[in-house]
């Protein structure tokens, strides 16, 4: 090593708007993601466990159209919740936890880059990956059964698609709040990745041992949230046993409560107090 | 010591940043005391012991901090209202740890020009010079978590300096460097600022100071000592002399009495039955040598002594107290 006689050169380009910082931190953090034994060996184990087979399966029997039963299925099944679920506390669990370990917050809110920016860009790249798996496939996969369909009706399987578009965003945005959130309480991404999946699992269990005094205590259950949620967007409707206010609330309860506690926490952390 | 030196609020045409009676406080602590100065273009010296309040200005100059009260200014702008806008014109290599490891140098560096503004087209070559002008090599291509100390500090000046700021805030950059990359360091921040930039340089080392800058400001307990060129802080400080003695403890004592009515002490220690004096003798050593025969001491080394951060200290309350000093 040494120095290297090379001067100081100043340079003269033109910089970006500070908005567009945002898909920059967003794009650095899904290929980084996108290095990750893990994360890697969970999507591809994920999608074929998942979508392959039952994308095979229900191809080959004879369907007139999309069928919003079976996406319905698809979108509830436990499998496709366990998954999720675990690829979420394996994306997020470094997205606040590193920065916080290595002290790196102090650099990006150095530079022209406000909390919410910040935010914006690790919660992007966090969406830009699960999005591999939440997404992606059961939109594949609904477009796969509209392609193989004997009848000729596509206007109800494009309902049944738009229907998948939106429910596959849910899917890939519910974990992420409360996911990050949980990044942000440590500095090691394992507490992280385990505190997150184990919360969300207890929560499961506790609404397994409830359920039978009081069918509401299942809105403990994110799954459950997430299963009757999607009844209600194709076509199903919401069970009549379960209070839709109680619904509502938990539903925000494990969305928008977490995302702002997060934003303020963050906030928090980038103005030093 | 009371308020900040006459020195320190004379606004000149070059002020870079200037802050007026900041406060900055954590719960019962108060980190920034009243404290307004303005900082000159080129290389300043922001001079102070541990936790005499250097971080926290820098970090209020760059919005990390909200000062409780005042407000601070850089090139005529809030650093609080038009933080983007300050933010983009300032470069900062933070005292601690803050590199994120899990990324190569190369990567890491191009990441920082990024978020700073800059395209990518731009951030990659821009950081392989920046790497290339710091001094990391094919290293650049390994994973931060496997350089050393002085690497580390490297990559952190080159991640300050790779959107060209105007401004450089560099916090104990020599921190854990050994004796040639210190050099090396305060060469590259000479080189740096010969490019037309403002640097203020926080240091509690008076050597770094001296060695790239003419100007210094000098902070303790949040409050500004003094301020000026670095001549005038050590004005008075090249007769600084030190004499070591050993001897009966009595006879010890006379010789300190002894000087201390002859010269002007600044510091008396004692340890393992030698005493240090620290004190000011433009003449000679020949008075020294008869006064330790007078006063039946071993006279065990005489010598110039080299000006520190503590003496500039003794030196300004000297002047305040009208010239009574504590002989300890």
């Amino acid at each position: 090593m040494g120095i290297d006689p090379i001067r100081y050169k100043p340079w003269s380009g033109e910089r970006t708007r500070t908005r567009d910082r945002v898909f920059i931190i967003a794009e650095t953090f899904f290929r980084q993601k996108l290095k990750s034994k893990w994360v890697l060996v969970f999507l591809i184990l994920g999608s074929i466990l998942v979508f392959v087979f039952p994308v095979i399966s229900n191809a080959m029997m004879p369907h007139e159209t999309l069928d919003a039963g079976t996406m319905t299925l698809q979108m509830s099944s436990v499998l496709f919740f366990m998954f999720t679920l675990l690829l979420a506390a394996l994306i997020c669990s470094d997205s606040i936890a590193e920065d916080l370990r290595s002290n790196s917050f102090v650099l990006y809110f150095s530079r022209a880059i406000k909390a919410e920016s910040y935010l914006a860009g690790k919660m992007g790249g966090t969406i830009l990956t699960l999005s591999l798996f939440c997404f992606i496939p059961p939109v594949l996969m609904a477009i796969v059964l509209m392609g193989t369909q004997s009848g000729s009706s596509y206007g109800a399987s494009l309902g049944v698609l738009g229907r998948t578009i939106i429910a596959s965003i849910v899917a890939t945005l519910f974990f992420i709040p409360f996911s990050v959130l949980i990044s942000s309480l440590t500095t090691r991404k394992s507490y992280a990745a385990v505190g997150t999946f184990m919360a969300l699992f207890i929560l499961t269990i506790i609404s397994a041992i409830f359920t039978e005094s009081d069918p509401n205590w299942r809105l403990i259950n994110p799954g459950n949230v997430l299963a009757i949620f999607y009844d209600w967007l194709y076509g199903f409707g919401i069970p009549g046993n379960i209070n839709i206010v109680l619904f509502s609330v938990m539903f925000t309860g494990f969305t928008l409560l977490p995302l702002n506690i997060l934003y303020l926490r963050i906030r928090m952390k980038a103005v030093g107090r | 010591m009371n308020g900040v030196n006459e020195n320190a609020s004379l606004e000149g045409p070059t002020t870079v940043i200037s802050s007026k009676n900041v406060t900055v406080r954590f719960g019962q602590i108060v980190a920034l005391d009243d404290f307004s100065v303005n900082v000159p273009s080129g290389i300043v010296g922001l001079l102070g012991p541990n936790g005499a309040g250097k971080s926290t200005f820098i970090k209020a100059i760059l919005g990390l901090l909200v000062p409780d009260k005042g407000d601070i200014r850089i090139a005529g702008r809030d650093s609080i209202a038009e933080s983007n806008v300050v933010r983009d014109m300032i470069g900062y290599m933070p005292e601690h740890d803050c590199l994120m490891e899990s990324f190569a140098a190369i990567d890491f560096v191009s990441y920082m020009g990024q978020i700073s503004g800059m395209k990518k087209r731009d951030a990659m070559p821009r950081s392989h010079e920046m790497l290339d002008f710091v001094g990391i090599g094919e290293e650049r291509y390994r994973l931060i978590s496997s350089f050393s100390t002085g690497m580390k500090q490297r990559v952190k000046l080159a991640q300050a300096i790779v959107h060209d700021p105007k401004i450089l805030l560099l916090d104990e950059p020599t921190n854990g460097m050994d004796p040639l990359g210190r050099e090396e360091m305060l060469d590259l921040i000479r080189k740096i600022s010969d490019s037309d930039k403002s640097i203020l340089l926080s240091t509690h080392i008076l050597e770094d100071v001296e060695k790239v800058s003419d100007h210094a400001m000098v902070i303790s307990q949040g409050r500004m000592i003094t301020q000026g060129n670095l001549d005038k802080l050590l004005a008075g400080k090249e007769d600084l002399k030190f004499v070591k003695v050993r001897g009966e403890e009595q006879a010890m004592e006379d010789f300190v009495k002894i000087l201390q009515d002859s010269f002007e002490v600044h510091s008396v220690t004692q340890e393992r039955g030698q005493t240090t004096i620290v004190f000011i003798n433009p003449g000679d050593g020949n008075s020294i040598f008869k006064l330790s025969q007078q006063a039946d001491v071993q006279l065990r080394a005489y010598s110039p002594k080299r000006a520190t951060l503590e003496d500039i200290f003794i030196g300004t309350l000297d002047e305040d107290n009208g010239g009574v000093l504590d002989g300890n």
